[in-house]
């Protein structure tokens, strides 16, 4: 039974049981991925997966209940569960069908697979090109591409059917060196791509053996306050980690320091963040969000005045304003939360160059890890452990590692004192929803030897 | 689950293009995830995953496909696929009948929370919440999650294996914020068991929520952690996280059998202080990280990885276990059916030593005292590791001082477990989460108290 033939059967229960307001939400994925290791074949594999959530409106509250099970003996079970769900649900006894409204257009961004052998073969290639790049790699480089579709569709009782498709593929690099002393250094590089023909291995090659190589001879640094530079991957990443901060239902209940901000300075001059669904180098742009609202381009912050925080249709209503459309399920089984789409900051006129000269000394973090314990949206607190570069006099002197970075997000968007011109999005060694240029921040805490 | 022609059929065309082994692994499991804020459920979700993952091997290689839905169609098609991907030829091996059933069932459950009425899981919740908030005025906000799996899988190979076992697991997760100010700070308690809703009648669900909100208050009156190297005295029960990061995942066969662990090739080497003898359990009744049989379907057992600070053993799937020359070691698992397995931890913590809590306080002269830990990860390449202290303390002449905020420690596997010198005696085993490439799964770390004589903490001031 297909997406479509089990609508059918769950309108045809619903109807026969009277219940009058729900809502099914679909998600099906299909990926293909292909390793290797050492230049040798190591794992093929291929998943297709799908399921669908109900959500039930029963006296104005809502409950959930989700299956990967596509038969007719499913659908009494999925809507006893989600009613029953409706009936604890909160204090919330408003909730509505959304009905639809004015959809931008996207295009569709669909990946071409149809040359998988020879993307192969040449990661195939992958070890040989690594291992001519210096002497120091070590063999046994790993490479991988996964080609992912994800199509996602919402249909409801009062009469709203959505649908959308995303894909990319995404090439990875893991590269690990050695030096004099057979200390070991490793690193990654990672890149999606629409169509896997654009891309170029043996750059991606270049940029992990670059980065491995990069770290040898590092050492920590004398604990202490230092300007710090995070690289636009990594202020991608602090705005990835913190960006529930800006959630209204976080704000209402307390979760985020933002409460009663808005219209106010939060950050320094020299920011503004915008969310943008549309974004160009998005791979999964929507028209819609996960409740079905329109998506739109908004500016959360601009030049350090918090404008607004992001809404669904629950957080909306608390607060008597319109959804933002920033409703969001990490997949079709979790909740419904609020996210943003593409979520950057943009870019200054600075170069990178330039604002290591500005900074003069500092530490650059170009790799951080463990924010998952390390770091917390509720008190914006982090210390994480970090890797990078020693700045003096302007200019990169040697790698450090066994480092913690620390400090605290709020504090942090205060300090930011310059904003480089590098902006990228979505495309430098992690796959995010954010995206941001090289900053400089005045002061954070180090901890190293 | 699957009826054996089916699976026998299957099988069939998994091995038809060269696979000298094949393995199918079945799953249908319910889970429920009750999470209340502010005294009102924010989600009641109900959620049903089914589905099949087919293996295939060729040697070193491998190839694996999976689909929702467990109708005989999704389970050959799968095969199909995996087989199509490992394209090695024709048939190699003959495939014995299947034969087996459910496995010896080592953690009884009477209570699973799939039978369990949402209204009691509700009431239950906001029993938590309550005792959270009641701790003191200065507890702004909790939030509650109730989680309960029925896990069932069934795991069928070439070699005529059938086996089935039901896994119920049930864990309550307790946030409690503090706030002051501009300031919030936060506490954590997320108990858990592989038991059924009987769990959180054992536990003292009012006490758990106030221990998060003394967290929670406590580091709202603290100062900053200070930064750099120092001894760190790390308590019992999730202080077993630095074991967890600093050396099991590199003990596991995905990194070491290719060479990219700092422990690879070290067996039998003194590779730590020898008051480190540290085990991987996964037999405990009842206990989070445990199960009857590994996601292979190999019965699960007991390993001593140190002993006396000596390498003793890996953790071996049987894939890896090939590259390695190695039989498994029951440790092959996986979040659900969408992951093929790696060798993984169960229950893994260092064994109680002879020291005195007292005893490792009173050593450190200028140090941290770090009583609630909380998550981590590691590098096994290169053995860079890190985690989180939620709660601690200064330790001056030999005494605990005043609280601090939390911090990260970081430092290199290989060289810290070098640096534990002193083990206490009183083990405790807490519950977490545990993230790897065959993705999340619940394990137990644990600990006495230890003295790390030196190590890294990521501090403020």
């Amino acid at each position: 039974m297909d997406f479509a033939q089990f609508s059918a059967a769950a309108a045809a229960y619903a109807h026969e049981n009277g219940i009058s307001d729900y809502q099914l939400y679909y998600q099906s994925d299909s990926s293909d991925q292909f390793s290797v290791f050492s230049g040798e074949i190591d794992r093929m594999s291929s998943a297709q997966v799908e399921g669908v959530s109900l959500c039930c409106i029963v006296n104005g509250k809502k409950g959930n209940a989700s299956t990967e099970a596509f038969n007719e003996g499913e659908i009494p079970v999925l809507f006893q569960r989600a009613m029953e769900a409706a009936e604890f649900s909160g204090d919330e006894t408003e909730e509505t069908l959304y009905t639809g409204g004015d959809y931008q257009q996207v295009k569709c961004c669909k990946t071409d697979m149809s040359d998988a052998a020879a993307v192969k073969e040449r990661l195939m290639s992958v070890e040989q090109i690594g291992l001519n790049a210096d002497e120091r790699v070590q063999k046994g480089l790993m490479a991988g591409i996964s080609n992912i579709t994800s199509r996602r569709a919402i249909s409801n009782s009062a009469g709203l059917y959505l649908e959308s498709e995303g894909s990319m593929s995404v090439f990875s690099v893991n590269v690990v060196a050695k030096d004099g002393n057979g200390k070991k250094y490793n690193d990654h590089a990672v890149e999606a791509k629409a169509d896997s023909r654009e891309m170029d291995i043996a750059k991606l090659v270049g940029r992990a053996v670059e980065k491995t190589v990069a770290q040898i001879g590092a050492a920590p640094v004398a604990s202490g306050h230092y300007p710090v530079i995070f690289d636009r991957s990594q202020m991608t990443a602090m705005l990835e980690i913190f960006s529930s901060v800006f959630s209204a239902s976080q704000v209402q209940d307390g979760l985020s320091l933002l409460a009663g901000k808005t219209g106010q300075k939060v950050a320094s001059e020299a920011v503004t963040l915008v969310d943008d669904p549309f974004y160009k180098d998005s791979f999964f742009p929507c028209a819609f969000d996960a409740e079905g609202v329109p998506t739109r381009t908004k500016t959360v912050i601009e030049s350090g005045v918090l404008k607004q925080l992001l809404y669904d249709r629950a957080a909306a209503r608390k607060d008597g304003v319109e959804s933002t459309g920033n409703a969001y399920r990490s997949s079709y089984d979790a909740p419904v939360t609020i996210a943003p789409f593409t979520f950057y900051m943009k870019p200054g006129s600075l170069t990178p160059e330039q604002l290591m000269q500005k900074a003069d000394k500092a530490v650059m973090i170009t790799f951080m890890k463990g924010a998952h314990a390390g770091a917390n949206p509720v008190t914006g607190d982090f210390s994480l452990e970090s890797k990078g570069f020693l700045i003096e006099n302007g200019k990169i002197v040697r790698a450090v590692e066994e480092i913690t970075v620390a400090g605290n997000f709020y504090q942090m968007l205060q300090n930011i004192t310059d904003v480089a011109n590098d902006l990228t999005v979505n495309t430098e060694d992690g796959i995010s929803c954010c995206g941001a240029p090289t900053v400089l921040v005045s002061d954070l805490a180090v901890a190293g030897c | 689950m699957i009826l054996t022609n089916v699976l026998e059929a299957a099988l069939e065309i998994a091995v038809s293009t060269g696979a000298d082994y094949a393995e199918i692994f079945a799953e249908d499991t319910t889970s429920g995830l009750t999470d209340l804020v502010d005294d009102r459920i924010r989600n009641a979700l109900n959620r049903h995953s089914i589905g099949v993952g087919v293996r295939v091997f060729s040697g070193l290689r491998y190839a694996y496909a999976c689909s929702s839905g467990l109708e005989p169609e999704a389970v050959l098609s799968a095969a199909r696929k995996a087989a199509a991907a490992l394209a090695d030829g024709t048939a190699q091996i003959q495939l014995p009948h299947l034969s087996g059933g459910s496995c010896e069932n080592h953690h009884p459950v009477s209570k699973p929370g799939s039978e369990v009425q949402l209204a009691d899981k509700v009431a239950l919740a906001k029993r938590a919440y309550r005792a959270a908030r009641d701790y003191s005025s200065e507890i702004s906000q909790s939030t509650v999650s109730l989680l309960d799996v029925d896990r069932n899988i069934l795991i069928a190979t070439s070699d005529g294996l059938m086996v089935t076992d039901r896994q119920v697991r049930s864990r309550i997760k307790i946030n409690a914020v503090a706030s002051k100010g501009s300031e919030n700070q936060i506490g954590y308690c997320g108990p858990g068991a592989h038991k059924g809703y009987e769990f959180f009648d054992e536990i003292d669900i009012e006490g758990v929520a106030a221990e998060a909100a003394r967290q929670a208050v406590t580091m709202l009156h603290a100062g900053y952690c200070p930064a750099g190297r120092m001894p760190v005295a790390i308590d019992n029960g999730f202080g077993g996280v630095i074991f967890h990061e600093a050396c099991g995942h590199s003990l596991e066969a995905a990194s070491v059998a290719k060479g990219m662990s700092e422990f690879s090739g070290k067996l039998g080497e003194k590779v730590a202080s020898e008051k480190v003898t540290a085990i991987d359990d996964g037999t405990i009744p009842g206990a989070w990280g445990s199960v009857n049989i590994d996601d292979e379907g190999t019965p699960n057992r007991r390993r001593v990885l140190i002993e006396n600070g000596v390498l003793k053993s890996y953790l071996v799937d049987k894939l890896n276990g090939r590259r390695m020359g190695m039989e498994t070691t029951a440790s092959s698992r996986r979040q659900d059916y969408t992951f093929p397995p790696v060798s993984r931890m169960s229950n893994t913590f260092i064994a109680p030593g002879t020291d005195t809590d007292e005893a490792i306080i009173g050593s450190i002269e200028y140090g941290l005292y770090a009583k609630k830990l909380g998550g981590g990860s590691v590098n096994p390449v290169t053995g860079e590791f890190n985690f989180a202290v939620n709660e601690g303390y200064i330790v001056r002449n030999g005494q605990i001082c005043e609280p601090v905020r939390g911090a990260s420690l970081i430092g290199r596997g290989s060289e810290v477990i070098r640096n534990i010198d002193m083990v206490g005696m009183n083990l405790c085993r807490e519950q977490g989460m545990c993230g790897a490439s065959s993705g999340s799964i619940p394990t137990d770390v644990g600990q006495p108290m230890i003295r790390v004589s030196e190590i890294t903490v990521g501090g403020r001031k």
